[in-house]
């Protein structure tokens, strides 16, 4: 297994207190990784610091092999990773243009875009939806347009932000559904949250976050 | 909790009240009102902030000023908004006469209008003596000529001009403008173009344009001011013995020394009428 | 009963083609389309720029746009007239008395209020879309625009209020313009004209077009809060 990504230190002050304070880190490429922990524990920050959303004292920070030094991801190692937010934010536009937008951002041409959003909407299971604009969706088809929307990017990491939280039933399902989906293609991901049954998805590796370190289990 | 109701306002509230009422009621007993309408041509010249002051020293009559385009006081007068007018259109104050608006008609001053242009003077006017050939040779030359445009009494003189001449102004040089005679005189001097402007006017800004008096002293140019009282049987209300006052003052020899004293660079830009209403 | 007596005459004068009224209202529509469209990119970008990033003396210069939103729009004019006079630092330019005089006065006067509520409209942002659009790996101009557009109906209010300031503006016009007659005369100096002349039907007429483009913008505003944007 190579590694993805690794750092020595972690560190992050929120006013007084210090709410992250990690040692050594590392997660393998195409691996599946939970970090679960109470509300608070500092799960959103640690993936939204990886994300270079927040900074964050990082030291010897390695990714795909290649060191950052300003402690922040240099741009396109940035845009090798997707973030996802805990209650995903969809333009207000259409499905078809959330999902085609990190497409269009590297500049793919219009026929291609469409033929690989196409794919992406089928592959989510929102074909039904394209045409409508995003205040018309529920909870779960947007975490699923969210990860359509990320999965078409072919990222090297996905960083998930509580994704079935305020999620049941069936809706919960498919979410985990498309998540067990992109396991099982070794995919990287990184999924902050207390989900019972993404916890115990197969090939799924867990760390815990309590008073500000990590351990991994 | 038990509510109190208060009986009448609170002590802070009433006084202030009380000192509001007091302030209103004084209001009106100021010093008696004259309303009276000007053009802007005596305003620009500076000649009103001579006169009116001197007026209200005399007379002990507060004067409220308005100042406006020919036509806009006009029709003040014409809608008894005002106790009297002054302007110089002759054949407007005589209309508010023969409408029954205004009761009389008096005549006030005269000077001139002069033709200004660039030193430069394309179309060759400096010096003429006949106003309306000159008017005929800048549109000829399709020099640039800047017009008031708004129906004052310049602009009516301007218009008398063309007719006389057989022309209708209409050249890409000739600009329309619908400004006073001072922003007219800035914007010929901007444009170095020809205009016509008032004697008194053209005094004041003449260093400011650049331009030069290029032909005086046709007659035809002649420019009379005149006052007219409203008539207080057709409005009520009017303050009629205050324009008569101010009428009285005007015409009267102290009041036309000042007229005829008044300068502007050096210049006496005013006449007084040879002889007395 | 001349009150009445003007109005009806005012109707007639705008439905029978004048083309003198015509012309003015084509002017006064030109001149603040033009100076909207100038000055609403720039202002937009400063208003982002604003909400965005923190540099020195970035308060002071909030607090100054702020302060410049009713700034008397006859002093704008007045500066405007001493540096386009011929003795002025711009006087061999020959701008003054033109339109595009008056278009850079106008769009100085938009200025302020297009970047005023550019600046909330992005400070009203919810935050997430700014991150979504670079973790979707847009450049910082894309996220930029992305941005905007999420609160277009907010910045296009500031436009709609921008174009509501300049289109009966006068003082500046009136100063750099010289209201001249099918060149510079816009609906509100030939108000002010027509009301020296003691015209008021011609002036009434003009009058209600304004009121007519004021409501054409109070309504357009009220179906953009009704679609969401603005709450």
């Amino acid at each position: 297994m190579s590694t993805l990504l690794s750092f020595a230190r972690l560190r992050k002050r929120f006013g007084e207190r210090q709410l992250l304070e990690l040692g050594a880190f590392e997660i393998g490429e195409g691996e599946a990784y939970v970090i679960t922990g109470d509300n608070g524990s500092g799960k959103t920050t640690l993936l939204r610091i990886l994300a270079g959303l927040e900074p964050g004292d990082i030291e010897e920070f390695r990714y795909r092999g290649t060191p950052v030094t300003q402690g922040r991801l240099p741009e396109n190692a940035r845009h090798d990773m997707v973030y996802v937010h805990q209650h995903p934010y969809l333009f207000h536009t259409t499905v078809v243009h959330n999902v085609g937008y990190g497409l269009a951002a590297r500049g793919i041409a219009r026929a291609e875009r469409r033929r690989q959003v196409d794919e992406a909407i089928a592959w989510a299971g929102v074909d039904h939806l394209r045409s409508l604009p995003p205040s018309k969706l529920s909870g779960g088809e947007k975490q699923r347009v969210a990860l359509a929307r990320a999965k078409v990017l072919e990222p090297h990491l996905f960083l998930l932000d509580e994704p079935t939280a305020n999620l049941d039933g069936e809706a919960r399902a498919q979410v985990i559904a498309l998540i067990r989906q992109l396991v099982q293609d070794k995919n990287s991901l990184l999924i902050a949250c207390h989900d019972r049954e993404l916890i115990e998805l197969p090939g799924m590796r867990r760390f815990h976050l309590e008073k500000g370190k990590l351990i991994s289990a | 909790m038990k509510l109190r109701l208060r009986s009448g306002l609170p002590p802070l509230a009433r006084a202030c009240l009380a000192a509001l009422l007091c302030v209103l009621a004084a209001a009106p007993a100021a010093a008696v009102q004259f309303r009276l309408a000007a053009t802007h041509t005596l305003e620009d010249s500076g000649l009103l902030k001579v006169l009116i002051p001197a007026f209200e020293a005399n007379s002990g009559v507060k004067v409220r000023l308005s100042i406006g385009g020919t036509g806009q006081v006009v029709k003040l007068a014409a809608n008894g908004d005002v106790d009297a007018v002054l302007s110089h259109v002759k054949t407007e104050e005589e209309k508010l006469v023969s409408t029954g608006a205004g009761l009389r008609r008096y005549v006030v001053a005269y000077n001139d209008f002069f033709l200004v242009g660039p030193a430069q003077d394309p179309a060759r006017i400096r010096g003429m003596r006949d106003a309306v050939e000159a008017m005929r040779k800048i549109y000829e030359a399709k020099a640039r000529f800047v017009s008031r445009g708004d129906e004052s009494g310049t602009h009516l003189k301007e218009k008398f001009l063309w007719h006389s001449a057989g022309i209708v102004p209409k050249w890409d040089g000739y600009v329309s403008a619908g400004l006073g005679m001072g922003r007219v005189l800035l914007m010929a001097g901007e444009f170095r173009a020809y205009t016509l402007a008032d004697r008194a006017t053209f005094a004041v800004f003449r260093a400011r344009t650049g331009l030069e008096k290029l032909l005086a002293g046709d007659s035809r140019l002649y420019n009379e001011y005149g006052v007219v009282t409203v008539n207080p049987a057709k409005f009520p209300g009017i303050n009629f013995d205050a324009a008569g006052q101010f009428v009285s003052w005007l015409t009267s020899a102290r009041a036309q020394q000042l007229i005829a004293g008044f300068r502007v660079a050096g210049e006496q830009v005013f006449f007084i009428p040879a002889k007395a209403n | 009963m001349e009150m009445l007596l003007t109005i009806r005459q005012a109707f007639a004068l705008l439905f029978s083609g004048d083309p003198e009224l015509w012309t003015t209202i084509w002017i006064s529509l030109r001149v603040s389309l033009i100076a909207l469209a100038i000055a609403t990119p720039v202002a937009v970008t400063v208003g982002y720029a604003l909400a965005q990033t923190r540099f020195p003396g970035r308060r002071v210069l909030i607090v100054l746009i702020q302060g410049l939103l009713s700034f008397p729009t006859v002093v704008v004019g007045l500066v405007l007239y001493i540096l386009l006079t011929r003795q002025g630092p711009l006087g061999s330019w020959q701008l003054l008395f033109t339109q595009d005089a008056m278009i850079i006065g106008q769009a100085v006067i938009a200025f302020p209020v297009l970047a005023a509520f550019a600046l909330a409209a992005v400070q009203g942002a919810d935050p997430r879309a700014h991150e979504t659009a670079v973790s979707l790996g847009a450049s910082p101009l894309r996220a930029a625009l992305t941005t905007l557009l999420e609160v277009r109906f907010a910045v296009v209010a500031g436009v709609f209020n921008g174009f509501g300031r300049v289109i009966s503006e006068v003082g500046c016009a009136m100063m750099v313009g010289g209201n001249i007659a099918g060149v510079t005369r816009n609906i509100p100096t030939a108000i002010a004209l027509e009301t020296s002349k003691g015209d008021f039907a011609q002036g009434v007429a003009l009058g209600m077009v304004l009121m007519l483009f004021a409501l054409g913008i109070s309504i357009a505003l009220g179906l953009l809060q009704g679609r969401g944007g603005l709450k």
